[in-house]
């Protein structure tokens, strides 16, 4: 009925016309709403000539022929055609219906050119900015989590790590390249402000990633900054949010021990003389807690049984945390803020966007500032000739003054539980550190400075502070040679500076602990060897990276539906890296003054402590990275049915020690699609859209720091020769080889009728060949691990991506979920340990065995406890207590291995409803079939080093006991090889299988702000609400497997407001 | 152009990925690896110290610390420190480095002596590691046997595809003997510091090969040769005995400085003192104030250190003048020379002595003057870790051989002479990545 009524307009409009003039123009229109389309294609049937449509609609086309047809098209739209027999008087007036299948045009880029995602053979993930404003993350890469498929954030170890299809080296690098804007980003992620992004492309598979080559192995995340379009008007944007985060719960943390349970050990290691050691050690002082200076005066009969007892009762109603609570933590408060403009007249476009974010962190003293200056300019000064130039340039300023926990020394790591960090006025209270507190009462007979710790004191005069600078120009050029050939050459230069400044005052403990151990008792008073005053430690680091890179691209279509583009080009690359740091002693910070020190006299340490020269820091570090790199692709495709896709690549590097030829490595990738749908023959209409991909090729990792030839690294002279000296190296590996990673995918992407269903399901598989990878070797050699390629891994896995349209009316409900599975296995590794007992641990790093995991998880095998609280394992298959031999010489019959510690299944699911300008949002995140090794008890540790765990309530007591607790007996003295023995069973493997509400979010868009004349274009409100909580846990510990020795973050509540002028 | 290009682009890739790496070529990296004094100087494990008779333990003590130091000290089997073995190696390897990067240099009339230098200390670090090694893992020589006995691995390139094998006990001894040698005749006559090798060292060195392998003739011939180019000692009264550490480091007595790590058992608080060998020393005798410090009631601690750090966190274990005397002395009285040894005898005694008090030594005939210069020795070398090494040979003559007994909270333990566990169990990681011998279970 529609269709007739446009085709009776056009039908009239061109029975008006007369065929006198050979320039067309009209404008096109949606025939929904009536609305002018931009970016119509309109061409000229059977010709090679085309036009567009302006943002109102508009166009223009010259005729060369009369009885021509003209063609309309626009993604999502039905394409349209036009017969033209006559002269043009007036203007055309076209109306295009929506495709019943309303495939958005998904444009993904590779960083290398853009590429509209339905024409290629590759496996893209693009993740747009509304996506990625869903979280209120400060660091762009965190808000991928969840909403990008095949994408693992793994949070056990301090350092988050990203897995993009689980892992393709085992070496210490596994992250995924980054590039942003075409070029690898070399700085800091937190310098890129989230506001500036918009859009996030993720190269999963060989054909994706291959323009990369040798620095793709680990996958590519390319993120793509705003920029303004051409004809559009000027807009401001403004955004702002603020969140806010419960301090951390401290109570929850199963690493700490209640007060009394650490008084009870000690008291009983007290009366074994187990700190007689430490109390008779008139030399280096080691220091004892308050409860061994109560016992001891008990023992020493300077106070009675009665009296120690009442001081220790009072200890055992102090909870440190609280105090940690009170003194050394906050609520978290974030503040983000951004303020843009962008626009464009026909020849130019620019962007420029300020954000100004402001972090007040958990830790009391530890905030930090961003300010970003986003600027990118595009300029046509002939049709023929786009320049591009961009800035960008940020500030990161921060203050790391805050204590998370305190290192008493002297062996201990942690503070005895009952200490008290501040009196009933608040004032700081001194704790131990170092050394014995009795001895620091009177050591130096007032001659030396205060030479206590206190905490409350160190937080509050505590001066350091870190600042990054990083500057990033892009200039491109684009040339239209002919109409089929286009030159582009693009350049960067990034510059990064950074400086770290930890300034200790004379009234820090640092520096009078320094200036009080370096002091010499003279006969006429003190002599300091390291002067009064200040000590300065500084830490500057220098980038200096740019890239160049020159491209040409050929694109070609016949009339018969053939397309072929063609690209090529070269790429060099350089990344500089410098870094120094040292320290000045008596530092003045308010006069800049500072002193000499004598760095290579190896001096007594003051009342005997020990000896040494005093700690000189500094260092410089010089490390060039190079590439050379040539690549090409060509994209072959017919019909918009049949898609063929191939890619060749060759990169160099100044791989040290290497002879030239062996510096590069050329790689491949080829693939081909079939949209199914396209064909004549296809007859499934509740499926309107079918493609189907696959694609297999070749990437690689690079490591600059291995060598082929003999190498020695030099070092800076120091106490007590003052020469400069060298290390031989890692030796010589004339055999070094890179890594090459194979990679075939498979992938489906369909649509249902009326996008109810819409996805994709991909599987793929992986080869990664010659891995390097420190191997043991016979420590005879000089060495005990030799990086060789001596690796292979595979990994299979299916990445399922679904969005649901549950109802499209006024009320809008979606879901979108992912899911993956992926397995990995080392298929190949040349050494094996001879004691397999050495490959237990807490799977967090890789453990190469073959045929295994790479993360498996591989504990002793467990006999339970015997009746004395022991626990029992195997040696040699039979039930053992040696404990020194079953973690010795372990062999693999006496140990299981358990499972994986990173989940092969794992997803998400987001399900949105939305009512008028409503919407409301919430995220879940599930991990399943992995296991974690939780912490527990190590007497050994706990005795000497006060490492605590609240497994300590649940050890055995008594007979009996046994039936209904792992956790072994305190033994006396301590057996290191038992603690090792238990903690590394299979009694603390725990099944880690979960599902989260990770998180919620809720919009209100001002409706109709659109169509009023007012400034206001858009206001929208939203709240946004992370780490909400876990539903369901395998484990019946509470423990979250997810942040390994971490506390789990809290729940955090963000609101915001997004504005549009 | 092209080959502009291709030019132009290999400079580029010919850039060094860090400045700090080098591939050795000249004398002066040479040289520079054999001034680690970090790895080449301090990395020797006392695992001799914590097994030999200079210490005891309280039993509190024994029970609070850590596994590795309670098994040496009981002479467990299992006893076993994988690193006491491959820091040795890596010295090893360092010095073979430099060696090959000497050998590929032919020096010029003005560098020659650099080169000798470099080249003369490289043979000395291999040699010096290789005994260390050879004296934990290889049974105490015995020249009737030797030949048929499992001496140590001689690493002897840096090429990793040289298997590990084990050499015979003879060959292990032959190579440091003629490490040594071609070192001394390198060598400049004294070095500065004295981290570096030097000729009188090495001599000093051969001179404790010698006595090792009961050569007492060869042992004589080369503590008097190093006597010839060095044999300052130093005067005790001249030092502070209130001091913590009265020895300083490099001190005028030091031939070569090496030092051991300090597990806490030999820590100063910790490893006590025999009190029979306390008492042994003379009133006069100021080493009872210099070496020693009272750790409360009745029992001492060391503090002789001739490294200048406190508290036995690194003891010296190198070469000194004293234990050149002691060995001229020693070998001149097992031949019968008594003059000559009591000679040497007195010479560093009154040294040692409170000035005006000491009364020389004599001796009634070559075994007097033996057992003097033996105890003199035991009373002159603690806590360097030469005390393992004297009962390994000294065991062998059934004079003074001697049985160590611990007693640990009510048990004792003993230590028969020639005992098994006077060689150590090489690393299990090594046996089983090179498939070579273990040595004797018992």
């Amino acid at each position: 009925m529609k269709k007739n009524l446009i085709n009776t307009i056009v039908a009239m409009l061109i029975s008006l016309w007369a065929f006198a003039q050979t320039t067309v123009t009209g404008v096109v229109r949606s025939a929904a709403d009536n609305s002018p389309l931009s970016d119509v294609t309109v061409k000229i049937k059977g010709m090679n000539i085309a036009s567009g449509t302006g943002p109102d609609g508009s166009f223009r086309i010259l005729l060369t022929e009369k009885n021509s047809i003209l063609v309309f098209s626009h993604v999502g739209f039905k394409s349209q055609e036009c017969k033209i027999d006559s002269a043009v008087k007036e203007s055309l007036l076209i109306f295009l219906e929506k495709n019943a299948l309303a495939l958005k045009e998904v444009i993904v880029s590779n960083g290398y050119q853009d590429l509209q995602q339905q024409n290629s053979v590759g496996s893209f993930d693009k993740i747009d900015n509304t996506a990625l404003d869903r979280s209120t993350d400060a660091n762009i890469i965190n808000r991928l989590e969840n909403i990008t498929g095949g994408l693992y954030f793994s949070k056990v170890k301090s350092q988050q790590e990203i897995f993009i299809r689980g892992l393709s080296t085992i070496r210490a690098n596994t992250q995924p390249l980054l590039v942003v804007d075409n070029f690898p980003y070399e700085g800091d992620i937190n310098n890129i402000n989230p506001s500036d992004v918009e859009s996030i492309t993720v190269l999963k598979d060989a054909a994706a990633a291959s323009i990369w080559g040798a620095r793709a192995g680990n996958g590519v995340i390319v993120i793509t900054t705003k920029k303004g379009k051409y004809n559009q008007r000027a807009r401001i944007i403004l955004n702002t949010s603020v969140t806010w985060q419960r301090k951390p719960d401290l109570f929850a943390d199963p690493n700490f021990m209640n007060p009394t349970d650490f008084i009870n050990v000690e008291q009983f290691l007290f009366d074994q003389g187990f700190y007689n050691a430490a109390l008779n050690n008139t030399s280096t002082r080691p220091l004892v807690s308050p409860v061994v200076e109560i016992l001891l005066k008990k023992r020493n009969g300077l106070i009675s049984p009665a009296q120690s007892d009442s001081m220790i009762n009072i200890l055992r109603n102090i909870d440190v945390r609280n105090d940690y609570e009170k003194y050394f933590y906050r609520n978290q408060v974030d503040q983000q803020y951004s303020l843009g403009l962008s626009g464009g007249s026909a020849n130019l476009n620019y962007y420029i966007n300020f954000g100004y974010d402001k972090s007040l962190s958990a830790l009391v003293g530890n905030n930090t500032e961003r300010a970003s200056l986003n600027s990118v300019t595009n300029f046509k000064p002939f049709k023929k000739l786009e320049i591009q130039a961009g800035i960008n340039y940020s500030v990161n300023r921060s203050t790391l003054n805050g204590i998370s926990a305190i290192n008493p020394g002297s062996g201990k790591s942690n503070l005895y539980p009952y200490a008290k960090l501040a009196d009933e006025n608040g004032n700081p209270l001194p704790v131990e550190k170092d050394y014995r507190m009795s001895y620091l009462d009177t050591a130096g007979s007032g001659l030396l400075l205060d030479w206590k710790y206190r905490p409350l004191d160190e937080l509050n005069f505590a001066d350091n502070t870190a600042q990054s600078n990083d500057l990033t120009l892009q200039v491109g050029l684009k040339l239209n040679l002919t109409k089929k050939l286009l030159f582009e050459i693009r350049g960067e230069l990034e510059n990064t500076f950074q400086e770290e400044k930890n300034y200790s005052s004379v009234q820090t403990y640092t520096a009078r602990n320094i200036i009080n151990r370096f002091s010499q008792r003279t006969a006429s008073g003190i002599k300091r060897n390291v002067p009064y005053g200040g000590i300065l430690d500084y830490a500057t680091g220098r980038l200096a990276a740019y890239g160049l890179r020159s491209q040409l691209s050929y694109n070609t279509e016949w009339l018969t539906g053939h397309h072929l583009n063609i690209l090529a080009g070269a790429e060099i690359r350089e990344a500089h890296t410098l870094t120094n740091n040292g320290r000045t002693y008596g530092y003045n910070n308010d006069l800049l003054t500072y002193s000499n020190v004598d760095y290579i006299t190896n001096f007594t340490l003051y009342g005997n402590l020990g000896s040494g020269a005093i700690p000189n820091p500094a260092g410089y570090s010089d490390i060039l990275n190079r590439y050379v790199s040539l690549y090409s692709n060509l994209t072959y495709s017919f019909k918009e049915r049949y898609f063929l896709f191939g890619s060749a690549r060759k990169d160099a590097s100044n791989l040290f020690g290497v002879s030239s030829n062996n510096r590069g490595t050329p790689l491949w990738s080829s693939g081909a699609a079939w949209q199914l749908s396209q064909e004549p023959f296809y007859r499934l209409k509740w499926m309107p859209f079918l493609k189907l991909r696959f694609t297999y090729g070749f990437s690689g990792n690079v490591d600059n720091s291995m060598s082929a030839l003999p190498k020695i690294v030099y070092m800076a002279a120091m106490s007590p020769t003052n020469l400069p000296s060298a290390i031989a190296g890692t030796p010589p590996n004339p055999d070094l080889k890179w890594e090459k990673v194979r990679m075939i995918n498979m992938g489906i992407d369909f649509v249902l009728r009326n996008e109810r269903i819409s996805g994709s399901i991909e599987y793929y598989s992986k080869n990664a060949t010659n891995l390097l990878s420190p191997a043991p070797v016979d420590p005879t050699l000089g060495v005990t691990q030799f990086t060789k390629n001596v690796a292979n891994l595979s990994g299979k896995g299916v990445d399922l991506n679904l969005n649901i349209h549950w109802t499209d009316k006024i009320f809008k409900w979606e879901s979108g979920l992912l899911f993956s599975y992926v397995s990995n296995k080392v298929t190949r590794y040349l050494i094996e340990s001879s004691n397999k007992g050495s490959y237990a641990g807490l799977g967090y790093t890789i453990t190469p065995i073959e045929g295994q995991d790479p993360y498996a998880i591989i504990s002793y095998r467990w006999a339970g406890l015997d009746s004395l609280g022991d626990p029992k394992g195997y040696l040699n298959k039979t039930i053992s207590k040696d404990y020194s031999n079953m973690v010795r010489t372990t062999s693999w019959d006496d140990m299981v291995i358990q499972g994986t510690s990173r989940p092969p299944l794992y997803g998400s699911l987001i399900n949105t409803v939305s009512w008028k300008g409503i919407s409301l949002s919430f995220g879940f995140a599930f991990r399943f079939q992995y296991y974690f090794r939780k912490n527990s008890i190590n007497y050994y540790s706990l005795f000497n080093s006060w490492i605590m765990n609240r497994d300590f309530e649940n050890r055995w007591q008594k007979p009996g006991d046994e039936w209904i607790t792992n956790v072994p007996a305190m033994s006396y003295p301590a057996n290191s090889n038992r603690d090792k023995f238990y903690l590394y069973s299979e009694a603390t493997v725990l099944k880690g299988d979960l599902f989260r509400l990770q998180d919620l979010r809720i919009t209100y868009d001002f409706p109709d702000l659109k169509l009023a004349k007012r400034a206001l274009k858009k206001l929208q409100l939203y709240t946004y609400i992370n780490n909400i909580g876990i539903l369901w846990r395998a484990n019946k510990e509470h423990l979250d497997p997810d942040y390994g020795g971490n506390l789990p973050p809290q729940t955090s509540f963000s609101f915001g407001i997004k504005t549009e002028f | 152009m092209s080959a502009f290009f291709v030019t132009s682009c290999k400079k580029f890739l010919d850039a060094k990925t860090d400045k700090k790496l080098v591939v050795p070529s000249t004398i002066q990296d040479a040289q520079a690896i054999l001034d680690n004094y970090s790895t080449l100087n301090t990395y020797y494990y006392p695992l001799g110290a914590q097994s030999d008779d200079d210490y005891f333990l309280s039993d509190t003590y024994y029970n609070s610390t850590d596994e590795n130091s309670r098994n040496y000290y009981v002479w467990y089997k299992d006893a076993v420190i994988n690193n006491a073995w491959n820091y040795m190696y890596q010295v090893i390897v360092n010095a073979n480095v430099a060696l090959e990067t000497l050998a590929k240099i032919q020096p010029q009339q003005s560098t020659v002596n650099d080169w000798k230098q470099a080249k003369g200390a490289a043979l000395f670090f291999r040699a010096y590691a290789h005994y260390q090694v050879a004296q934990y893992y290889a049974s105490p020589y015995d020249k009737n046997i030797a030949s048929e006995k499992l001496g140590i691995p001689l690493r002897l390139t840096s090429d990793i595809n040289e298997p590990t094998v084990r050499s015979s006990l003879e060959e292990t001894w032959q190579q440091i003997i003629s490490d040594y040698k071609e070192a001394a005749s390198l060598l400049p006559v004294t070095s500065s510091p004295v981290s570096r090798p030097s000729r009188s060292a090495a001599y000093a060195a051969l001179a404790r090969t010698y006595l090792d392998m009961d050569d007492f003739v060869s042992a004589g011939k080369y503590a008097d040769s190093s006597l010839q180019l060095y044999n300052k000692l130093l005067d005790y009264n001249s030092l502070n005995p209130a001091a913590s550490a009265p020895f300083s480091r490099f001190n005028t007595e030091v031939l070569f400085n090496t030092v051991m790590l300090g597990p806490g058992a030999l820590l100063i608080n910790n490893a006590r003192i025999d009190s029979l060998l306390y008492t042994s020393y003379d009133l006069n005798d100021l080493r009872r104030s210099l070496f020693f410090q009272s750790n409360g009631p009745g029992t001492y601690g060391f503090k002789g250190n001739y490294d200048g750090t406190s508290n036995n966190a690194a003891n010296f274990n190198g070469l000194a003048v004293d234990e050149v005397y002691l060995v001229r002395a020693e070998c001149n009285a097992r031949m019968g020379n008594v003059a000559s040894a009591m000679d040497d005898l007195n010479t560093l005694l009154i040294k040692r002595w409170k000035s005006g008090t000491f009364v020389p030594y004599t001796a009634l005939d070559a075994e007097d003057a033996l057992n003097k210069i033996l105890q003199e020795r035991r009373k002159e070398l603690l806590f360097r870790g030469i005390r393992w090494f004297d009962l390994r040979r000294l065991n062998k003559d059934p004079r003074f051989a001697k049985t160590l007994i611990r007693k640990v909270n009510g048990q004792l333990f003993e230590l028969p002479p020639n005992d098994k566990r006077y060689t150590f169990f090489i690393p299990e990681s090594v046996i089983a990545l090179t498939g070579i011998q273990q040595n004797e279970r018992y």
